[in-house]
């Protein structure tokens, strides 16, 4: 009785151990073993123009994944299952039969089809979420949007810009699973819901960027061009309203390039970058419009010969002639009355050879040689846009400083971040800063009107609207000792109405047939612009109107 | 059966029939009618033992029997006809097993028994389960002749330990024939193998010695003799070595040896203090082996908690007292001595099966009594626990 009584009090002080003072360890083994951990991914946030257009926007899907050890005999069902899945019997059948545990059959399939998988019942099938990005305006926007991957991961451009914000937070539940792999009936524990990624809404204009590419692509067909791009600037606020970047193949077709070229690619401008020295020399008092120059055919800088681009004999030209005809000598000549100090600092000034404040994946800042590494032919050309390389961007950045009186807008693709729950937040816009004078300003802008009135690019005119622009042709870098034959780039940058600018944009056409930027690329400013005025309804220039 | 009509006034008033002493006694203690507390007390702690086993069972095996293609309720209705089963024998053995009749066995049950368990290893009777040779018989019935072996011992015991327990202290008189049975009887069912039930038998056989007054100085030389044979066995075959190694530390062999005592305590903590509630505990899912039988406890402490798992060992241990106290005031040696083997078995049965449970011994694969799955167990302690009462029966119509 005594031992009896002994006994049973040894039991009570171990259950006491086990299940009061240990139970926490004993409970932690057991639910570890018991519960495991699922990620629940979260839903990537949606990318809208600034209309609210959806322009990129992630649909749950999921990968069919096979574990073809649980298959003991594949020929059974395969029927169904390549009906449902679109794949050969044949293929299904070697796909089941990889013996590797993990293979996948079907990848992003819908709500629907996979409803359809399970119908069958087959046990050796799981089904991994893979969110599919669908882009409903087809690829009109893919260089700036870039490329999402696997699990949601932005790879390039925009979606690899903004991954934090895009990719939201993922959640997590823990699942109780029985001994032998079978959900058991209590729901999950330890839920953290998936918090899903904020939306983006762009500056972007979907029927602007359609007639865009549309316009450019006709454009490269019709000047077997090997790419081209055109970005449409807001010019009072920097938004980007259209990027456009398009590659055509050998073969003709035109599709969207890899990459965001207005951004990633960096160029010889050619005569565009006239603007500095014009800029700088007309702000530190050097020349006025009206300034008479003698200007020869050809001009020599540290034994090279710098000439224009048509023959002329030597003559008096008046500086807004030197711009409006491009001529190289006459710019070559003010530059040299500039100074290289001041051509420097404008360049620099006016945002060349640094990244803009767009911050973008793979962005090169161009290259603008520093002042200690310039020798002698360096003020034949840089003045003329030959010994510099330039983004698409910056040279319309630059030009749109002139739009805005002399003012700098940094550059903008993202206009606000949309929140989970729909709450729409403005991004604030950098800060703008002056880089000309505005009385400069007033001054640059009908030189630059006379080219499109009585200079290289009257192809520039848009009806009923006053244009201001400059052309730029160069010759393409071989990349070692000099240039590739009959290679050009092709460039017209301007802005519209001259006298009170709403939009700025650049047109750059690489390796067109029809070499100079005046027929290049200034009809596709035109047109597009032409639309784009009355698209954003800015009323015509009073007497300009031709129709 | 007759089980509900024995007790109507109709029977009470017939004449005493060929049954005899049987029915006077049954007379006698109708007329007096007076309970005592053991009697009480016996009753109480078993019908709350069965009453929360059968639920036990239920949440313990519904995945089991869904898992081998049956219905939920499978096992569950099958215990609850070997309950049902249980109770007409315990009334039988309550009424109408007066201990002389029993006492009269004390040779045929043994011997019929060990018989039983030769009658195990002939193909075509004999069933094999789980790697052992325990059940016999025939279709749907099979009977677990170990099981027998336990009250049978009992009633070996009681009958030579009532006849010589005056020379307690000679070897010749009650050690030696005593343990010549219980090695006959080890030796049959180690064959199963069946460790578990071999231990629970040579308990009974020890604990009514000592009740009978053989020294404890003689006992225990020859468990230090048998210590050395049995330590042998124990350590040689490596499945037995290293389920007893493994009870100092599961842990170390968390997906081996120690992978049932692991998961049993992992039940246990994970009920806690409050349990998980009826059909709460995880472990019923594949992960604890035999948790419907001789694992059934940890589910009780998983489903209910510290609570539950007190209150099982709280009910055993009021059986034991209950048990011990109705021994102690029978006057009959041959009834006291059945009394206290009876106790002896479940309580000991009750210890070792929860002590392996929690890790307190080493597991040895024994049923918890009253509660866990199993018809020839749950069948063979009704009957005892009928015995049992059916001495206090006549303790409390003579002794007051």
């Amino acid at each position: 009785m005594f031992v009896a009584f002994v006994l049973v009090s040894l039991l009570l002080a171990r259950v006491v151990d086990v299940q009061g003072l240990g139970a926490a360890r004993y409970a932690a083994y057991g639910n570890s073993e018991l519960y495991q951990k699922v990620t629940l991914p979260a839903l990537r946030g949606a990318i809208y123009d600034r209309n609210g257009n959806l322009i990129a926007v992630s649909v749950p899907r999921v990968d069919v994944v096979s574990d073809d050890f649980l298959v003991s005999n594949p020929s059974t069902d395969l029927g169904a299952l390549s009906r449902i899945l679109g794949l050969a019997p044949s293929a299904l059948r070697s796909a089941l039969t990889q013996r590797r545990g993990y293979v996948t059959l079907a990848r992003q399939v819908s709500p629907a089809t996979e409803a359809a998988v399970q119908a069958l019942n087959l046990p050796n099938l799981t089904f991994i979420p893979d969110p599919e990005r669908i882009d409903p305006a087809g690829n009109l926007f893919a260089p700036v949007l870039g490329v999402v991957g696997f699990a949601g991961t932005g790879l390039s451009g925009l979606e690899y810009q903004d991954q934090s914000l895009l990719q939201g937070i993922p959640g997590s539940e823990e699942v109780a699973v029985g001994a032998q792999g079978e959900a058991m009936p209590q729901g999950p524990r330890d839920v953290r819901s998936a918090r899903q990624g904020s939306g983006l809404v762009l500056t972007l204009d979907q029927p602007l960027q359609y007639e865009v590419t549309k316009v450019l692509s006709a454009r490269l067909k019709a000047t077997d061009a090997a790419s081209g791009t055109v970005v449409v600037l807001d010019t009072k606020t920097g938004g980007i309203l259209s990027m456009v970047d398009l590659v055509r193949s050998k073969s003709g077709v035109v599709s969207p390039a890899p990459q965001n070229l207005a951004v990633t690619a960096e160029y010889q401008p050619g005569s565009v970058m006239k603007l500095a020295t014009f800029s700088a020399a007309l702000q530190d008092g050097v020349i006025t419009p009206n300034s008479k120059l003698t200007v020869p055919f050809t001009i020599y800088l540290g034994g090279w010969p710098f000439q224009d681009a048509e023959f002329h004999p030597t003559e008096v030209m008046p500086v807004r002639q030197i711009l409006a005809q491009s001529s190289n000598v006459g710019t070559i000549e003010i530059a040299a009355r500039l100074g290289a100090r001041r051509l420097y600092n404008q360049l620099r000034n006016l945002g060349f050879g640094q990244r803009t404040d767009l911050n973008w994946p793979g962005e090169t800042a161009g290259d603008v040689p520093p002042l200690s590494t310039w020798w002698a032919s360096s003020m034949g050309t840089i003045p003329i846009g030959t010994g510099e390389a330039v983004t698409a961007l910056q040279i319309a950045d630059a030009y749109n400083a002139v739009a805005n009186g002399g003012v700098y807008v940094p550059p903008r693709l993202v206009q606000a971040t949309v929140s989970p729950n729909g709450v729409e937040k403005l991004v604030t816009p950098p800060p703008t800063h002056r880089v000309i004078a505005a009385a400069t300003a007033r001054e640059l802008v009908p030189m630059l009107e006379l080219v499109t009135l009585d200079g290289t690019a009257v192809a520039a005119q848009i009806p009923g609207y006053s244009v201001a622009g400059k052309t730029g042709t160069a010759q393409i870098p071989n990349g070692h000792d000099g240039y590739t034959p009959g290679a050009w780039m092709a460039t017209f940058v301007g802005f519209a109405p001259a006298q009170a600018p709403r939009l700025t944009a650049i047109v750059t056409i690489n390796h067109p047939n029809d070499f100079y930027g005046g027929s290049a690329s200034a009809p596709v400013f035109s047109t597009i612009m032409n639309y784009a005025l009355r698209h954003f309804d800015v009323p015509p220039t009073a007497g300009t109107g031709r129709s | 059966m007759s089980a509900v009509t024995t007790n109507s006034p109709l029977r009470e008033k017939r004449a005493p029939g060929p049954r005899g002493r049987a029915i006077a006694a049954r007379d006698q203690s109708a007329r007096l009618a007076a309970t005592t507390v053991e009697q009480r007390v016996l009753f109480v702690s078993v019908a709350c033992l069965c009453l929360i086993g059968l639920p036990m069972v239920l949440s313990a095996s519904s995945v089991l029997s869904i898992e081998s293609g049956g219905a939920p309720y499978a096992l569950f209705e099958k215990q609850c006809m070997f309950l049902l089963a249980g109770l007409a024998v315990a009334v039988v053995a309550y009424r109408f097993v007066p201990m002389s009749a029993l006492r009269r066995l004390r040779l045929a049950l043994p011997i019929g028994t060990m018989a039983l368990l030769v009658v195990v290893f002939l193909p075509g009777i004999g069933h094999v389960a789980g790697g052992s040779s325990r059940w016999i018989g025939v279709g749907p019935i099979q009977v677990q002749p170990s099981e027998l072996m336990k009250i049978s011992m009992v009633v070996f015991a009681a009958d030579l330990l009532a006849r010589r327990w005056k020379r307690s202290d000679h070897w010749a008189a009650i050690v030696r024939p005593m343990l010549t049975v219980l090695a006959v009887a080890a030796a049959l069912i180690m064959a199963q193998p069946d460790l578990g039930t071999t231990i629970v038998v040579a308990c009974i056989t020890y604990v009514m010695m000592y009740s009978a007054g053989v020294p404890a100085r003689l006992l225990g030389q020859t468990i230090a003799v048998l210590a050395l044979p049995v330590g042998y066995y124990t350590l040689h075959a490596a499945y037995r070595r290293d389920r007893f190694l493994s009870f100092i530390n599961p842990f170390a062999h968390a997906s081996t040896s120690g992978y049932q005592v692991v998961q049993s305590l992992s039940t246990l903590g994970m009920g806690g203090l409050g349990g998980n509630g009826v059909g709460g505990s995880a472990a019923t899912w594949g992960f604890l082996p035999n948790a419907h039988t001789d694992f059934v406890f940890a589910i009780i402490g998983g489903n209910f908690g510290i609570l539950g798992s007190i209150t099982v060992i709280g009910l055993f241990g009021l059986f034991a007292w209950a048990g011990f106290r109705i021994a102690a005031r029978e006057t009959d040696p041959f009834s006291r001595f059945v009394a206290v083997g009876i106790t002896c078995w479940i309580t000991c049965q009750a210890v070792i099966n929860v002590g392996g449970v929690i890790d307190a011994l080493p597991v040895t694969g024994i049923p918890l009594p009253f509660i866990s799955y199993g018809g020839s167990a749950l069948v063979s302690e009704l009957a005892a626990t009928g015995l049992l009462l059916g001495i206090a029966r006549r303790q409390g119509s003579f002794g007051r």
